[in-house]
């Protein structure tokens, strides 16, 4: 009997290690987005989650200037809330007619307090439809960022060009994310002052 | 309560974990109570244009834990009066991992006793350990066990300064803008407090409240008050245009519904949730039917004709593009304006004969086009909002974007004709600092005095035949706001209607705000009421009006 103890002590120790989980965009993987709205729509947080552990972070903004609400179509960020992926889901290469390269695409989404639906919204970057850079337009060339002020969406997260797409996009097709091409995920993004509920 | 920097363990115990991250428990109270710097205070040199920086330490309130706390001057606004702190706090790890390595812990050092116990097994594990040259004692393996155990017993506290939720990472960098200078007024910005208090009315002429509205008499009379039959829903175009519009007479009333509604959360992509219709309320009878199903947001002409977005689905679909056509109704025959053209159109409101409309692309970008006829498209902003057409109805008020040398966006406002798109005036805000912000949609355009919707309020312009005037930004401020809504309409030279959105306990609210921007005052002039029962507005953007 004494030398089965071993084994059991064995078995407990390796029954208290958590699960394995598969390796899938969603936060019922725990592998997730949690956009924070800044101070400004310029200054919101992006944070990158694997297994229900936050990994990092970087700037991204949603809206345009400040004080619009999300009802404000076109104009104030997205509304809060979990958003599944959709409107092509993620691509790297989009060649669309007013975002071009790597983009998330999310699911439409009824504003905070009002009825007016948000939709044609995405998490993305200024960039070609090649991943790179076409500064040729001033004073804000949609293929070039710029500056801060392409913080600045009409409803849409955008990331900086190249660090923070190219980081966001790593995490994505990381082995621990799993995150593949035009595929539906549910709850990929959570938007709100505070972190999801568990 | 023990902070991590207080008890070694602990501090072992964040070690290993490895995952340090940086958090901000309670930070907020630690920053503000540190007195807002003034320009040119506290401040280490920079090169110029370089973000000056500066370090504060503070103190947390949680638990009065002494914390090193460096705070960053971030940037300096371009206004040269706003800043904005950075600060950053150290902790790690999430109450999750915390309990689930505790747990692993705790079970592993109790095996480990157990072995250690045993004669046999504590000679072999020695034995193996010795293998890899670790002089390891019976009373050294006693002690490490000892302390193995401890360790996972009172990692506890590692997880206790975490506030959020379990199973996520607390916040890792809390922004927020020290403003100095909010509350002056200068030249042409001002920062109006709206006084709240009673109404008399709940609707009004120009707000819906649980299908009921006020209309007003030719001779200004006490208004009368309607119910319409169905709730005026127009989640497509519904910042950007009226759900409710007067027809040109007065005598009816078009609004957009919305039937077999659905939550579009529990709805599938592809599938539908709801289909739009238009009705038609009469004034003199209070008939209230349908005029068609499939369409959306319907504005009149001064000759009656009635254009409207056709879903080319004739039904909303979750996340099918939301395609339309624009079709124009005069009587009981409907004509395709857009041709063959699908995209997601929606009407704004006739210029005269002249159909403005908007077109939604990716990301919500907006253009404005012009319809002359069937099949006639021209366009007149590539990328822009509708301030509001001119009283005459030759005119279209535009607002564009465009970007400072500075690195700032902000608002360009032009007037051009509709019937061929030229720009007649155009104001560049850069000499006003103050209108150098980005304005919205949904104003109006009275005489010679324009309004259309602002940072938090409302901007307000003068427009001669070749030239734009900015007379002044006003920002509604009032407890937990959610900023103006669209549409503003200006009432005359000195007063404009706006609504007020106000987050409270239990959700959202509205309420009807009237300003005079001569005296600069605001207050409400209909009750605030649930925003689920009151988001649907009346007014009609076309001109000229009879």
């Amino acid at each position: 009997m004494k030398r089965l103890v071993p084994f059991v002590v064995a078995l407990v120790y390796l029954a208290s290690l958590p699960a394995p989980v598969l390796a899938t965009p969603g936060f019922g993987f725990g592998d997730y987005l949690w956009f924070q709205p800044g101070s400004t729509n310029l200054n919101g947080t992006l944070r990158r989650y694997d297994n229900f552990s936050f990994l990092g972070s970087t700037t991204a903004g949603s809206g345009m200037g400040n004080q619009y609400s999300t009802c404000q179509t076109n104009l104030g960020r997205l509304p809060s809330g979990w958003y599944d992926s959709a409107n092509g889901h993620m691509v790297d290469n989009k060649n669309g007619t007013a975002i071009d390269g790597r983009a998330w695409g999310l699911e439409d989404k009824v504003c905070n307090g009002g009825s007016t639906l948000r939709t044609e919204l995405f998490i993305h970057t200024e960039e070609t439809v090649s991943n790179g850079q076409n500064c040729t337009s001033a004073p804000d060339d949609p293929h070039c960022w710029e500056g801060t002020f392409d913080y600045a969406s009409q409803g849409c997260v955008k990331v900086s060009h190249p660090t923070s797409v190219s980081t966001l996009h790593t995490w994505w097709h990381s082995a621990a994310i799993g995150g593949a091409h035009s595929t539906a995920y549910t709850n990929i993004l959570y938007v709100s002052t505070t972190g999801p509920p568990s | 309560m023990r902070s991590v920097f207080e008890n070694p363990i602990n501090l072992l115990a964040r070690l290993i974990d490895g995952v340090c991250e940086l958090c901000s428990t309670n930070l907020d109270t630690a920053v503000r109570a540190v007195p807002i710097p003034k320009i040119g205070d506290h401040l280490q040199p920079g090169a110029p244009g370089s973000c000056p920086t500066m370090s504060l330490w503070g103190q947390s309130s949680a638990g009065g834990r002494p914390l090193p706390r460096p705070v960053h001057l971030d940037r300096r606004e371009p206004n040269g009066t706003d800043w904005r702190i950075v600060a950053q706090d150290v902790c790690c790890g999430s109450r999750q991992q915390s309990v689930a390595m505790r747990t692993q812990l705790l079970v592993l050092s109790l095996g480990l006793t157990w072995l250690a116990m045993m004669k046999t097994p504590r000679r072999q594990f020695l034995k193996l350990v010795g293998q890899f040259g670790v002089a390891l004692s019976k009373q050294r393996l006693v002690v490490g066990i000892a302390v193995l155990g401890v360790w996972s017993l009172s990692c506890g506290d590692v997880a206790t300064p975490f506030n959020g939720p379990q199973g996520q990472s607390p916040t890792t960098v809390t922004q927020f803008d020290a403003t100095t200078s909010t509350t002056e007024s200068s030249d042409l910005g001002h920062v109006v407090e709206v006084v709240f208090g009673s109404s008399s009315t709940v609707s009004s002429e120009y707000m819906v409240v649980d299908r009921q509205l006020e209309l007003p008499t030719s001779d200004g009379g006490e208004a009368s008050s309607i119910t319409l039959t169905a709730e005026p829903h127009l989640p497509l175009g519904g910042a950007l245009v009226p759900s409710v519009v007067p027809d040109q007479t007065g005598s009816a009333l078009f609004y957009t519904a919305t039937e077999n509604l659905l939550d579009i959360e529990a709805v599938a992509p592809g599938e539908s949730w709801g289909v739009p219709t238009i009705r038609r309320f009469d004034v003199a009878t209070g008939a209230d039917e349908k005029v068609l199903d499939g369409g959306y947001a319907p504005t009149i002409s001064h000759s009656g004709l009635l254009a409207y977005a056709q879903d080319v689905n004739g039904e909303y679909r979750k996340e099918d593009g939301h395609l339309t056509r624009l079709a124009v109704l005069d009587g009981s025959s409907a004509t395709i304006w857009t041709g063959e053209e699908e995209a997601r159109f929606t009407p704004y409101g006739w210029a005269g004969d002249i159909l403005i409309a908007y077109v939604t692309g990716e990301g919500e970008s907006l253009s404005v086009v012009a319809l002359d006829g069937p099949g006639q498209l021209r366009q007149l902003s590539a990328q822009g909002y509708i301030g509001a057409i001119s009283p005459d109805g030759t005119q279209v008020l535009l607002i564009e974007l465009t970007v400072s040398e500075s690195g700032s966006l902000y608002s360009l406002i032009k007037v051009v004709n509709a019937s061929d798109g030229v720009v007649v005036a155009t104001y560049e805000p850069s000499r006003d600092p103050d209108f150098a912000v980005i304005l919205g949609y949904g104003g109006d355009w009275k005489g010679q005095r324009a309004v259309v919707l602002g940072p938090g309020g409302f901007a307000v312009f003068d427009i001669g035949a070749s030239s734009i005037s900015p007379v002044g930004i006003f920002q509604l401020s009032f407890e937990k706001s959610e900023g103006a809504l669209s549409p503003v309409w200006l009432l005359d030279d000195s007063r404009v209607w706006t609504r007020a959105m106000v987050s409270t306990d239990k959700g959202f609210a509205i309420a009807g705000v009237e300003c005079n921007i001569v005296r600069i005052e605001c207050a409400n002039v209909s009750d605030l009421v649930s925003s689920d029962s009151a988001f649907a507005t009346v007014g009609n953007m076309s001109r000229p009006q009879p």
